[in-house]
């Protein structure tokens, strides 16, 4: 399926959970918020939480720097 | 309102604090009182654009106020060397007209984020590591920063001696931070829109964040009081010793 991470179209397979999409694409230094079709998926949700084809998906890496 | 009325706070006065006082101040904002507890060290000066080297040592507050009143211009200072507390953010932040957190730990990030939001006080957040960065502005009504972040992370989450920060990074969402305040501060609503930039792929971009139901501070009755034990977790930024 293609999904659509921060603006870029992404081939991955099928129904992968959020934080699967996230391994497959190496984004995985330190924890992230996750928009999925403009809606939040909260943390807890990020391991059970399948997407589908034509998802629009934003990835914001949390830091805590100033 | 007339920005010479406006009272603003910066909370942290690093690598995002310096560039946005110093926009405040030379946007006209009558009062920009400034929140800190830390000195100057060697390894801010790379970032931290309102110290020099013969700050190295004096509380950043007093070093900060210094400089932004030698430029001239009718501003006043107000340096508060300090930390927010969970005691006294509330009576504190219900003093300003807006707040820019560029806190350097996530306890102070939430509690600025809960303390403004329950003395309905924008707030606009901003953070930086390495080449990435993010500012957000929240509204009394939301959506806040809870809705994206929701609590102090358990999970290691690199803050910026752990990891590094450059210059350019945090001057670019300092700034962005100053420009979002001066919105609200002239009667615009520039709230739930996350901007990301990141400076190694030199994008920027802007994010529309949504009210998330159940929201621990926007969503439902609030929370009437901050508790200590809320925000002890988490290690503060701070040059190692």
């Amino acid at each position: 399926m293609w999904v659509v991470v921060n603006g870029s179209k992404h081939e991955v397979p099928d129904a992968l959970t959020v934080r699967a999409v996230l391994d497959h694409l190496g984004l995985t230094q330190g924890p992230v918020a996750v928009e999925v079709n403009r809606e939040i998926v909260r943390r807890a949700e990020h391991a059970t939480h399948r997407l589908s084809d034509g998802d629009v998906i934003e990835v914001v890496q949390f830091v805590g720097g100033g | 309102m007339p920005r010479k009325n406006a009272r603003a706070l910066v909370v942290g006065l690093g690598g995002l604090g310096c560039p946005a006082a110093i926009a405040l101040a030379r946007a006209g904002v009558g009062h920009v009182a400034l929140l800190d507890d830390d000195e100057v060290d060697p390894s801010n000066l790379h970032r931290q654009i309102l110290y020099r080297e013969g700050d190295v040592g004096a509380p950043k507050v007093l070093a900060a106020a210094r400089a932004l009143e030698a430029f001239g211009g009718s501003s006043r200072f107000e340096p508060i060397r300090a930390r927010l507390l969970p005691e006294t953010a509330l009576e504190l932040v219900r003093r300003f007209d807006v707040v820019i957190e560029g806190a350097d730990n996530f306890p102070t990030k939430f509690l600025a984020a809960d303390a403004c939001g329950l003395a309905g006080v924008p707030v606009v957040h901003g953070a930086a590591v390495r080449w990435y960065g993010t500012a957000l502005a929240a509204g009394p009504s939301g959506p806040c920063y809870r809705c994206l972040f929701e609590d102090i992370p358990e999970d290691e989450a690199p803050n910026c001696d752990e990891a590094g920060v450059m210059g350019p990074v945090v001057g670019v969402v300092g700034a962005l931070q100053a420009s979002l305040a001066l919105g609200v501060l002239d009667g615009q609503a520039p709230f739930g829109r996350l901007f990301t930039f990141d400076g190694k792929a030199d994008t920027l971009r802007a994010l529309a964040v949504p009210k998330r139901p159940g929201c621990a501070l926007c969503a439902g009755p609030r929370p009437r009081a901050l508790a200590r034990e809320d925000y002890l977790k988490g290690a503060a930024c701070r040059a190692p010793s």
